[in-house]
């Protein structure tokens, strides 16, 4: 079976710098890859290639073994890649509830006579209800779901914000820096969501700084360094003292 | 205990515009005999209901992120148009003028959504366009016509004892807060004025959101220049302009944030009913016009020192609320 997303020999440039340098990876089914980096060695570039931000200068990108090419954000949704930005950049809308949120871009409509689906009127009570089932399966607390997020704690919105993106049953989810911003408490609820999503078969690929959180979640972890992959192992392979090394001297061999 | 607290400033907060007409209508039954009367009642409404139309459309171009400044030039350009299109049949001038006023509001919306243009410049500049325009194809004369029968009524009939104007507000603030609250148009309204980008990256056309808003306003804001034109014998081509402070200040009143995604549709309607009290007051209580001036603009700044407190209030609670829910998610 072909692994759910392969690079191969992606490089990206900005003008005349080189932000990703020939770099292949591959994600399996229900894996966690920990992308770790200093500062400017790539990251978010390589995560904005995968969810269909920027297209890569050279390299192809397959899903499932089909050859893909993103050439905007909904490309790489429809493919069931979602992204999760950070909370500086909201991926929720902090005026509407949970259910709206949860549903933003992909609402239920009611329906006539039981039949006809009008397509500008919504059907909030369905949503809701879809909605909070499926906070529940996912064990995320909330008061209620007609809340606003923006009365949410930092922890709260992160959670609906990744349980969105697994809402519609995405293959692929990219957390960047999940954990920045909320207390070690929620964090901690936070990890546990995302071993709960691989648990449910989907891949997740998390970029943090914080070595705590990629070695309490990740099955294998990537290094970046000045747009490079220098390391690539199973977590059970290497240690906090050694992936920091890399991140910070880099492979004297590249 | 906090649960009820909150729960108490909640209603407080999507109420308060309410208490404040109650407060004014309570005041006015003591200090005249002829404010609860019938007369005078159909007299506010039927006086509200072209500001309260233009500032349903505002509402909803502020609720989605943006600001119209041009909606006075736009009400002048529409009334004129449905006075000079009268003539030629009443649903000549109906259907023509709704055109007009989707046209107008609608080339706003392509200069902010698509160009992406600052609205406040945008709207400032196209309200010097449109008034001009019309100051040329009028000569600056005041344009007249001889209405028919049926367009007359428009502004001047009753149905069901009701002064026609007043059906046509409450039918049209009906519709504005159905859409609102009910339609997926309603929903990204809001979800626009709230966080764009968030909308645009969960695949939905955000602009062409935008755009519609700026069309719905051109909408709204042609129905009350049908209803102007039907209302005047002649009409000024500067005869929108008037209402660019009062309706600007129902909607910040009522609670719609200049920030965009938050107002309620309702709360416009009471907002609006609000300062067409106050001015009813003042003339029943035979307060000099230059009075007037000066207590409109008194309203005027302690209703936005009020909603500033409120805000400020709001965002108390929100810091509250996430130390609280820290321990669960």
């Amino acid at each position: 079976m072909p692994p759910l997303i392969e690079l191969q020999n992606i490089s990206k440039y900005f003008g005349g710098i080189c932000a990703i340098n020939n770099v292949s990876l591959s994600v399996a089914r229900g894996e966690v890859i920990g992308l770790v980096g200093d500062n400017a060695a790539g990251k978010s570039t390589l995560m904005k290639i995968i969810s269909g931000v920027h297209l890569p200068t050279k390299g192809k990108l397959l899903v499932e073994g089909h050859p893909v090419v993103f050439h905007s954000p909904q490309y790489a949704r429809d493919a069931g890649i979602e992204m999760v930005f950070q909370i500086q950049d909201p991926a929720l809308v902090p005026d509407l509830d949970v259910a709206d949120n949860l549903f933003l871009g992909r609402e239920i409509f009611k329906k006539l006579f039981g039949k006809y689906e009008v397509k500008w009127l919504l059907d909030r009570k369905t949503m809701r209800e879809r909605s909070r089932a499926f906070l529940e399966k996912l064990m995320i607390n909330v008061d209620s779901v007609t809340e606003k997020t923006n009365v949410l704690s930092g922890g709260q919105q992160q959670s609906i914000a990744i349980a969105r993106a697994v809402f519609f049953e995405a293959k692929l989810v990219i957390l960047d820096e999940p954990t920045s911003n909320i207390s070690v408490n929620e964090t901690h609820k936070v990890l546990e969501l995302i071993l709960k999503l691989r648990s449910k078969g989907v891949s997740v690929i998390i970029v943090s700084h914080r070595m705590d959180d990629i070695f309490s979640t990740a099955d294998r972890i990537v290094v970046l360094r000045r747009g490079r992959k220098i390391e690539d192992v199973a977590k059970e392979d290497t240690s906090v003292e050694k992936v920091v090394q890399h991140i910070v001297k880099g492979d004297e061999e590249h | 205990m906090r649960f009820i607290t909150q729960r108490f400033f909640q209603i407080w907060m999507n109420h308060s515009i309410l208490g404040l007409l109650v407060l004014i209508c309570l005041a006015m039954v003591f200090l005249s005999d002829r404010f609860l009367t019938l007369a005078n009642w159909a007299n506010i409404l039927n006086n509200l209901s072209i500001t309260g139309i233009v500032s349903l459309g505002v509402a909803l171009v502020i609720i989605s992120g943006g600001i119209d400044l041009s909606f006075g030039s736009i009400l002048g350009c529409c009334a004129i148009l449905a006075t000079w299109l009268q003539p030629q049949g009443f649903w000549t001038a109906i259907i023509g003028t709704l055109f007009l006023g989707a046209t107008l509001g609608g080339f706003n919306g392509l200069l902010v959504a698509k160009i992406k243009v600052n609205p406040l410049i945008t709207t400032l500049g196209t309200q010097w366009l449109f008034s001009a325009v019309l100051l040329i194809l009028t000569g600056g004369q005041l344009v007249q016509g001889i209405r028919g029968d049926l367009f007359h009524k428009i502004g001047n009939g009753q149905l069901a004892g009701v002064p026609f104007p007043i059906w046509l507000f409450f039918s049209m603030a009906g519709i504005t807060w159905f859409i609102a609250r009910y339609s997926l148009i309603g929903k990204h309204l809001y979800a626009h004025g709230s966080n764009a980008q968030g909308l645009r990256l969960s695949g939905v056309n955000a602009d062409r959101i935008y755009l519609v808003a700026f069309i719905l306003m051109g909408l709204l804001v042609a129905v009350a220049g049908i209803l102007l034109s039907s209302r005047l014998v002649g009409v000024r081509p500067t005869e929108g302009q008037q209402y660019l402070i009062i309706v600007l200040t129902a909607v910040l009143l009522s609670g719609v944030s200049l920030n965009g995604g938050v107002g309620s549709i309702l709360n416009v309607v009471i907002a609006v009913v609000v300062l067409a009290v106050l001015d009813n007051s003042m003339v029943l209580l035979g307060v000099e016009y230059k009075y007037q001036q000066m207590i409109r603009g008194l309203v005027f700044i302690l209703s936005i020192i009020y909603s500033n407190q409120m805000i400020r209030q709001l965002s108390s609670v929100k810091v509250t609320r996430s130390l609280f829910n820290d321990s669960k998610i």
